[in-house]
């Protein structure tokens, strides 16, 4: 192997090595999916196993009600024929957690309904009561009206409507698929460019403020210890990237032989916090679309923006890690190149929602923003020209980053002590 | 021949001239000494030397061939005032890191790394990060960082700061083992007394220029300011002397400074006078005053 290359290839090594064998390397990558799985799941457990049983006074002057509530698995109702002014004084001594109060009324006009109890009504519990209440007034006035309820619940549709983008061969897309895809993507992207950006940078100040740089480019090329260390710190970025996909995945397969998907989505508590037990059908059915998109093209994608931006950001991370001498300098440097970043980020929602807007367009061009931009709108379907002319410019646009940015870091790592303005950085650049 | 030829080396920085028509030579396994204070162009002619950064006009060969060959970069071992290495990374790793960069495989790298650090009273270190380790003992590490492929030039710039006295014997005695093997060593230093004990030659520095350049003896020689010391016995006055300017005249011994080349007058004055001669030197300048002296005038 050529020197140069041999030299960069142990630098990569030892970038990746150290950083891979490090405690929180591991820990974060073990943690991180494991906690977001924590919050997802744990409270479902809780939900499921906890002891937690409510127990509902129902004092029904209206008598329409009475005895038509069927007690769940942990919410009893017990209908009460007392006075409510007198029973609101005694019912926590009866054993009972609140009273539902129906006043005598007419199911044309349903007001006047009152929960009381010593604590606020909790958001879930009203909108089961309240679900309940609209069911059974809904079905007063059926019969009340003549009618047949199963008849008229045969009259309710069901409707979806398929999006179809024109083309060649005309494809079935769903927005709502895309649209998870593109914030999935482009948070995944952020968090990767600043993150790892950041590493470089702290990697770079590091051998600065030790002063190992000078032992080191005295035997390497600054050229080739930069481009070493962004190689090796993006490998860890892959790697540990890679690794929480098959760690979400594998959690996702656990919770789900733990749980019981089947029977987690027809428990009533689920159903009652959807509120529609259409959208237990229309999540399979997102669930299902977003597995039926074109992932041969997405996936390839998302490693070429997610590397082609990670180049790009890193170099000039690197640049601004070896400028700098505090940590403080680091930030107020550092921010500029954070700002297209975070632009991205604000745009994205714009751009789900209109992914062939000229903005969107125009912003998964430009190589600063497009990593971020056309990864959320790629799942809407993008012409194959615009993501060839993106991917081109993202090339051009890292190679011309790292081009300069080796001029700032090649002079910048060696200057102690001095502070280093963005004029300097120009002067160095243009010599 | 020549290990090492510096030829009118120039370097500037925006409007600051760091170097200016700098050239010496260093043959095959000898020790030069860079003298200068603080500011006089050593750091950036090392710099230059070892390929960080280019010089604006002039040449560096090594061997006789031009050093700006990448590839000669692993022909020179250069060991920074400032010292840099991992805190975090273990000396064994970190070692052979550095052995690799500059050429060797990993295997003979580790196995003359075990060499120098039993050598160097350091065979348990390996598995240590420099942050357990001593200014002193981090010291050895990256010495040992320096010379691990054994370069034929070796740049150490002060080894000795932040060495106890047995440590700095230690390194003292592998830098003469190294010339034995065949190096050429560059040492630049404040501290003069190592110079005299260890260098056949120095390279005098100031504001980016070289004031003196040469052997240690000669030089001594030809900054001697004709100052002798005798010491004789006998209580008799001495009387006057027209030969000499006396610069002090203790307990029978005088410091004066010889006005002719005719030293024999002075004996006879001595013997004339009745008392006998005990002992006579010739003082030499020590490097120190060579350097003060020689600043003190650059800067008149």
């Amino acid at each position: 192997m050529n020197t140069s290359l041999l030299n960069i290839w142990i630098i990569i090594q030892r970038e990746f090595l150290t950083r891979v064998r490090k405690k929180t390397f591991i820990i974060t990558t073990l943690l991180a999916p494991l906690g977001l799985a924590a919050l997802i799941i744990v409270p479902a457990l809780i939900n499921i196993y906890s002891n937690e049983k409510q127990t509902i006074a129902v004092i029904d002057d209206s008598n329409l009600i009475q005895n038509s509530f069927a007690d769940s698995d942990k919410l009893f109702f017990k209908s009460v024929t007392q006075n409510i002014d007198t029973f609101k004084k005694k019912y926590k001594n009866e054993g009972f957690d609140g009273i539902l109060y129906i006043p005598n009324l007419d199911p044309a006009l349903p007001i006047g309904i009152t929960y009381y109890a010593d604590n606020e009504l909790p958001l879930r519990l009203q909108n089961t009561l309240e679900e309940r209440l609209n069911d059974l007034v809904e079905k007063i006035r059926i019969k009340n009206a003549g009618l047949d309820a199963s008849i008229i619940k045969n009259f309710r549709p069901n409707i979806s409507i398929v999006s179809t983008v024109l083309g060649e061969n005309e494809k079935q897309g769903n927005a709502t698929a895309a649209s998870i895809l593109g914030y999935f993507c482009a948070f995944a992207l952020y968090i990767i460019l600043i993150g790892y950006g950041a590493a470089v940078m702290k990697g770079v100040s590091e051998e600065k403020t030790n002063r190992i740089v000078e032992v080191l480019i005295s035997t390497v090329k600054p050229m080739h210890l930069m481009l070493g260390k962004i190689v090796g710190i993006g490998l860890v970025g892959l790697l540990q990237f890679v690794l929480w996909v098959v760690l979400a995945l594998l959690i996702n397969v656990v919770a789900a032989l733990l749980l019981g998907v089947e029977s987690q989505v027809n428990s009533p508590e689920i159903a009652s916090l959807i509120n529609d037990e259409n959208a237990i059908t229309s999540m399979q059915n997102t669930l299902n679309e977003i597995s039926k998109l074109n992932w041969i093209l997405i996936l390839p994608s998302f490693l070429f923006y997610f590397l082609g931006g990670y180049f790009l950001y890193a170099a000039l991370f690197a640049a601004v890690g070896s400028a700098t001498n505090e940590e403080t300098d680091a930030q107020s440097f550092s921010f500029p190149i954070m700002i297209p970043i975070i632009i991205s980020i604000t745009l994205m929602t714009t751009v789900i929602d209109q992914p062939h807007g000229t903005l969107a367009v125009w912003a998964s061009m430009i190589p600063f923003t497009s990593p971020i931009i056309m990864m959320s709108r790629i799942g809407f379907g993008v012409p194959v020209w615009q993501l060839a002319l993106s991917m081109i410019l993202l090339m051009v646009g890292f190679i011309f980053t790292t081009w300069i940015s080796a001029k700032i870091y090649s002079v910048g790592i060696l200057l102690q002590g001095k502070k280093i303005t963005f004029m300097d950085m120009l002067r160095w650049i243009k010599n | 021949m020549n290990l090492l030829d510096i030829d009118s080396i120039y370097k500037s920085y925006s409007n600051y001239s760091a170097l200016s028509n700098v050239s010496f030579s260093m043959p095959k396994g000898s020790i030069h000494g860079l003298l200068g204070p603080n500011g006089a162009g050593k750091t950036t002619l090392i710099r230059i030397i070892t390929n960080i950064i280019a010089q604006d006009k002039g040449e560096v060969r090594i061997n006789g061939k031009r050093s700006h060959n990448f590839n000669m970069k692993h022909l020179i071992g250069y060991m920074p005032e400032e010292r840099g290495l991992y805190r975090k990374m273990k000396v064994g790793e970190q070692l052979v890191y550095l052995a690799r960069l500059r050429g060797m495989n990993a295997r003979t790298a580790r196995e003359r790394i075990m060499y120098w650090l039993e050598r160097l009273d350091a065979s348990t270190w390996w598995n240590k990060t420099i942050d357990e380790l001593s200014k002193g003992m981090s010291q050895k590490v990256q010495f040992i960082a320096t010379i691990i492929n054994d370069p034929q030039l070796i740049i150490l710039d002060e080894p000795f700061s932040g060495l106890d006295p047995i440590n700095s014997e230690l390194i003292k005695k592998e830098i003469f083992h190294l010339k034995d093997t065949g190096a050429t060593i560059l040492f630049s230093t404040h501290r003069m007394e190592q110079i005299e004990e260890i260098c056949n030659d120095i390279i005098l520095m100031n504001k980016g220029k070289v004031l003196l350049n040469g052997n240690v003896t000669s030089i001594k020689n030809s900054n001697k300011k004709n100052l002798f010391q005798l010491n004789y016995t006998g209580n008799n006055p001495l009387g006057v002397c027209n030969e000499i300017e006396i610069v002090s005249h203790n307990e029978r011994t005088v410091l004066f400074k010889l006005l002719t080349t005719n030293i024999n007058e002075v004996f006879e004055w001595v013997i004339a006078s009745g008392n006998q001669i005990s002992s006579f030197k010739e003082i030499l300048p020590t490097i120190n005053e060579i350097f003060i002296e020689q600043i003190a005038q650059q800067t008149v």
